[in-house]
């Protein structure tokens, strides 16, 4: 079961136009925080951007929507919604198609895109699947996640997919999920996975350290799940066919994940 | 793709608390609570105050009589949920839940945005996630979540939600209730969760559930009739009692004991009552039973299994 990469595209979002801050989502967010003895941060959601992963999906489908129905839409994210109280397969279902399976991937931190991708390639036959990868800090809470991101700004990257045999364009292959990597040993498992598969460039997330032996391109510390996504709609921008790695390891869930992507004509 | 329902948990949380109490703490008058309590057949809900959301899933998942056994074959640990934050981002109750199971080895992640039809939309996905792994592969789906008074009252059917929670074992083939066909269809108009939509949505909630009901079934290749158990979510009895009388399927086969007991809770309603039906063996080998779920958004579903027999 292989993937076949169409349009990839990163688009970066400031504070969404007229969206209102729903002061009723304090008291909810202060039920989920007090369980765990985290004071709400009001400022942190009043004062931010507050996209909300509904309003980021539609706006990355809405530039590329050609009428042709999606068959699958996956958003995959690290920090929760601004607004949880909107329906991302409702509002993808009112704006554009009621007949795509939509909904979402996360508790995998910044690994949520390669599991959705994962779940995109177990369905076989489907042409049209988009992966949009979801990052968003409009939450009302003060996490140590935060201290390297920008979260000034958001990001969402789009991924154009088919699991139809035959399709035209990149080739995606995901490698093995390598679980239980301490974060000393990142290097080492990295090189185990990537050890023969004649890799061109390396697109490393900020938490798989210095690696050699491979050109690598490391992927921006300011964001979560769209890091080396984002790099990768740079990358195949450029023409040429070369074998592009992806790899990104999650320090809270010492879990490394792996992808390729055969660009252009051998 | 053959998924197969190899096991199924239930963790029904220690403490009951009255409808009238949970009325109170939602605005209700006691007048409301008289009509939710003889009209809809709700009684009380079942919580675990001292319980966080880790440990409604380790609850669950430690009454899996066969986990012990095939743990080292779990590949995807699997949170369906209707609300997808659950706290601050540093804490995971996933990971936590995975850690104290000790499925490190195991790839652990949340299906959202089908609100309660997410733990339908997530045994789907975890067959066909293992149809690409080893033929001995295992996913291990688990429910349940903490209830919340904000959760509640943006809830627009009348309803009470509970603690109640579920550990499912799948496999790709093997022993196990086969998953026969699988049905969901989200209507946009009532994706935010408002106030204003409730009435609207109450009015096409029969028939859409009806529908997709429907839909499971004759992609399962049969009629709804042919169905022998339906294994509901717990939302209320009077909007079953609706749904059954336009669909003309028999009410006592659609499983409603739990609702006055547990209340709804979350994506675990149909596993809870798949449970309960089995320990009160109301399903024999070869039976048809269909799962179903409604998810604020809107998303409706269903699921036709076929009843394998005892655990595999």
């Amino acid at each position: 079961m292989t993937l076949t990469m169409g349009t990839v595209w990163h688009t970066a979002f400031g504070p969404e136009d007229g969206s209102e801050a729903a002061r009723q989502l304090l008291g909810y967010w202060g039920e989920r925080l007090a369980a765990y003895r985290v004071p709400v941060a009001p400022r942190r959601y009043l004062e931010g951007n507050r996209n909300s992963l509904s309003s980021m999906v539609l706006r990355m489908v809405h530039p590329h929507w050609t009428g042709a129905p999606l068959d699958l839409v996956i958003g995959a994210h690290a920090i929760p919604d601004s607004d949880p109280f909107l329906s991302l397969s409702g509002c993808y279902a009112h704006r554009f198609d009621a007949h795509a399976l939509v909904f979402g991937v996360s508790d995998r931190g910044r690994l949520a895109p390669f599991t959705a991708l994962r779940i995109a390639r177990a369905h076989p036959g489907l042409d049209r699947i988009l992966v949009v990868v979801l990052d968003q800090y409009s939450v009302p809470f003060d996490d140590p996640v935060f201290t390297d991101l920008d979260t000034a700004t958001d990001h969402a990257v789009g991924l154009l997919l088919s699991a139809a045999p035959g399709a035209a364009g990149a080739r995606l292959d995901l490698l093995p999920d390598v679980c239980e990597v301490a974060p000393g040993t990142v290097r080492a498992a990295v090189d185990a996975a990537l050890s023969g598969r004649g890799v061109d460039l390396v697109i490393a997330g900020p938490h798989v350290g210095p690696l050699t032996g491979h050109r690598v391109v490391q992927a921006p510390r300011d964001r979560l799940c769209t890091a080396v996504w984002s790099v990768l709609a740079d990358e195949l921008s450029r023409a040429g066919a070369r074998r592009i790695a992806l790899v990104d390891y999650e320090p809270m869930l010492h879990n490394l994940c792996l992808a390729t992507v055969d660009t252009g004509e051998d | 793709m053959n998924t197969t329902l190899m096991e199924v948990a239930a963790y029904l949380p220690p403490t009951a608390v009255p409808i009238a109490t949970v009325g109170e703490a939602l605005g209700l008058t006691p007048t409301d609570i008289r009509v939710y309590q003889k009209f809809y057949g709700l009684k009380q809900v079942l919580v675990d105050p001292t319980a966080q959301v880790a440990d409604l899933l380790v609850s669950a998942a430690k009454g899996l009589e066969s986990l012990a056994g095939v743990a080292d074959r779990i590949r995807y640990v699997i949170h369906a949920r209707t609300v997808q934050p659950t706290g601050p981002y540093s804490v995971n109750p996933l990971l936590d839940a995975q850690r104290t199971l000790g499925l490190e080895h195991a790839v652990a992640f949340a299906v959202t945005q089908h609100a309660c039809a997410s733990g339908l939309l997530a045994l789907q996905l975890a067959g066909r996630l293992l149809a690409g792994e080893a033929p001995d592969a295992l996913a291990l789906l688990l429910t349940g979540e903490k209830t919340y008074p904000h959760v509640t009252q943006l809830m627009p059917v009348p309803t009470a939600m509970g603690e109640a929670a579920a550990a499912c074992l799948v496999g790709a083939g093997g022993t196990g209730d086969q998953l026969m066909s699988y049905a969901t269809r989200t209507h946009g108009r009532f994706r935010s969760l408002s106030h204003e939509t409730r009435r609207a949505f109450h009015r096409m909630y029969p028939s859409a559930l009806a529908d997709v009901m429907e839909l499971a079934a004759r992609r399962a290749g049969m009629a709804l009739s042919d169905v022998d158990l339906v294994l509901p979510h717990n939302v209320n009895r009077i909007s079953w009692a609706g749904v059954a009388q336009l669909l003309d399927f028999p009410i006592e086969r659609i499983f409603l004991d739990n609702v006055p007991v547990t209340g709804h809770s979350f994506c675990a309603d149909p596993f809870v009552n798949y449970a309960a039906a089995v320990e009160q063996d109301l399903l024999r080998p070869g039976d048809r039973y269909l799962m179903a779920s409604v998810g604020l958004g809107a998303t409706f579903s269903a699921m036709v299994l076929r009843y394998h027999g005892e655990p595999a």
